[in-house]
């Protein structure tokens, strides 16, 4: 049994959670703060993967990693990265495709604190970023466990975009999703049953865990 | 003159927009209950002060120095204010113990022990806020507020939630915090005889205008708004904070300091006088 495919879809999945919290706290911070006329226009761009086919984000990405580009050729040509068909690439477009599984829950578990929490921590002093770390996220412990577990779940289950800019290189951009498509092409089921089995039971018991936490913290408050 | 405040802003009421009106200057120590009907703008006044709220015009000065000045374009962040500010539903951080909720506002070691104690809290202190009943959690709110080294501490309605005896109780705990550590205190409350109790100075808002008056007990008198009550109490037993009175025919056990009242015994007799509403008649009848 050939386990790379799996290897490099939960490689792909945590680097693009990791980079996604990272990238998502504080847009969702911002978010959930915003009274800004024009907050639902972010919102709406942050949310667009939801109901795109992730085909046409592969495509525009497509176009915008190709060295004929803007983007694809500066890389290129200053850092001599090319994102088109490379791990790199993929990680850049999941981190975009699952933007919204990141931010959303953690939007909405900040949202539902009463806001004497932070102006409280204000009247004392502390700057925002303190009050985020010190008394919000750890008041959201869920929501956070929520975004997290969607993050990287719905990234082991790209299958479109990852057909479009990332090829199907063995060990480079040939994931599990993508595998189990290709060895059906082949006719070789009992390969393709493995990493779909392989699959189903990481996906079942990643959202078991997720639930059982979620229902232990929210038995502790 | 510690509080200088002259601020406008519109507010939205049930009855449409009106402007809010405040002018007032306060004196160190001055303990303030605002006074006023529901939603009238007594909470924005309290978090104009703390720079939650921004006032349309005016300015707002503390020892002289301007924390609001909308012809200077001057607005300090409530981060550069620093206020003690115990809000209606306490806003205790639910992730951190009482010490915790404590020490996030301030380090102070000492100043944490001496709190825990004056506020009865000391056995408390590392379980969360959703382990304490409301009156603790309001101890908590008042200890945490005066944590924060300001002059200022501002109480939105701090007893509104609790039950008559605990509100007796706290009442007493508030006072004597105030004596101890003398902060310029605003208090909004709707409950008369709590603001006599407490309160040197009252604010009225009325409408869109506020007057401050120096003695509140006098405003309510001239309002008829209050009845005094004298009762004669016979001490059955007394520990440090109580004393079981047998006033009539009924027992009732009211919160007592040494501080207030010193050399009491079982069996002296005590004049107690009491500011009690003016009760609503419910029925009329011929004799």
């Amino acid at each position: 049994m050939n386990w790379s495919p799996l290897f490099l879809s939960l490689q792909l999945a945590f680097i693009t959670t990791l980079c996604l919290l990272i990238i998502g706290i504080p847009i969702a911070a911002k978010l959930a703060a915003s009274s800004a006329r024009y907050k639902f226009l972010l919102e709406a761009i942050v949310s667009l993967p939801l109901v795109l086919p992730p085909t046409v984000l592969g495509f525009y990405l497509l176009i915008a990693f190709s060295k004929n580009s803007v983007l694809g050729g500066f890389l290129y040509e200053t850092f001599d990265i090319q994102l088109l068909f490379s791990f790199g690439g993929l990680v850049f477009a999941s981190i975009l495709y699952s933007l919204p599984f990141m931010v959303q829950p953690i939007q909405a578990g900040l949202q539902n604190l009463p806001a004497s929490l932070s102006e409280a921590a204000y009247t004392m002093g502390k700057s925002k970023r303190e009050v985020l770390w010190h008394v919000l996220l750890p008041n959201i412990k869920p929501a956070l466990l929520t975004g997290i577990v969607l993050s990287f779940a719905h990234t082991i289950g790209e299958f479109g975009l990852v057909l479009m800019i990332g090829g199907k290189i063995p060990g480079e951009t040939l994931v599990a999703s993508i595998a189990v498509y290709d060895e059906v092409e082949s006719l070789n089921y009992v390969q393709a049953n493995f990493y779909a089995m392989v699959l189903l039971a990481t996906s079942f018991v990643i959202l078991g865990i997720t639930y059982f936490i979620n229902a232990r913290l929210s038995l502790k408050s | 003159m510690l509080l200088n405040v002259d601020l406008q802003k519109k507010i939205d009421r049930t009855e449409g927009a009106q402007q809010l009106n405040i002018q007032m200057e306060l004196d160190k120590g001055d303990f303030v209950a605002i006074y006023g009907a529901s939603g009238i703008g007594k909470t924005t006044l309290l978090r104009m002060i703390a720079g939650l709220s921004q006032a349309d015009t005016g300015f707002l000065a503390i020892n002289k120095v301007l924390w609001f000045d909308e012809e200077k374009n001057i607005n300090l962040s409530p981060q550069e204010r620093k206020v003690g500010f115990v809000f209606q539903d306490y806003a205790l951080f639910p992730n951190m113990t009482i010490f915790e909720n404590l020490h996030f506002a301030n380090s102070n070691a000492s100043l944490i022990q001496k709190l825990l104690k004056q506020t009865n809290l000391e056995a408390l202190k590392d379980k969360k806020p959703t382990q304490l009943s409301g009156g603790q959690q309001q101890r908590v709110a008042l200890a945490r507020a005066l944590m924060v080294d300001s002059p200022i501490l501002l109480l939105d309605e701090p007893l509104s939630a609790l039950d008559h005896s605990l509100r007796q109780e706290m009442q007493h705990l508030i006072a004597e915090l105030h004596q101890s550590y003398q902060r310029t205190t605003l208090m909004v409350s709707h409950d008369i005889p709590e603001i006599i109790s407490l309160a040197n100075k009252l604010l009225v808002i009325k409408g869109s205008a506020t007057i401050l008056y120096d003695n509140p007990k006098a405003y309510f008198e001239q309002e008829n708004l209050l009845d005094e009550i004298e009762e004669v109490g016979l001490v059955l037993a007394m520990n440090e904070n109580e004393l079981l009175l047998q006033i009539g025919e009924k027992k009732r056990s009211i919160p007592y300091s040494k501080v207030t009242l010193e050399n009491i015994q079982v069996g002296d007799r005590l004049c107690l006088k009491r500011w009690v509403l003016p009760s609503e008649i419910h029925k009329i009848e011929r004799q």
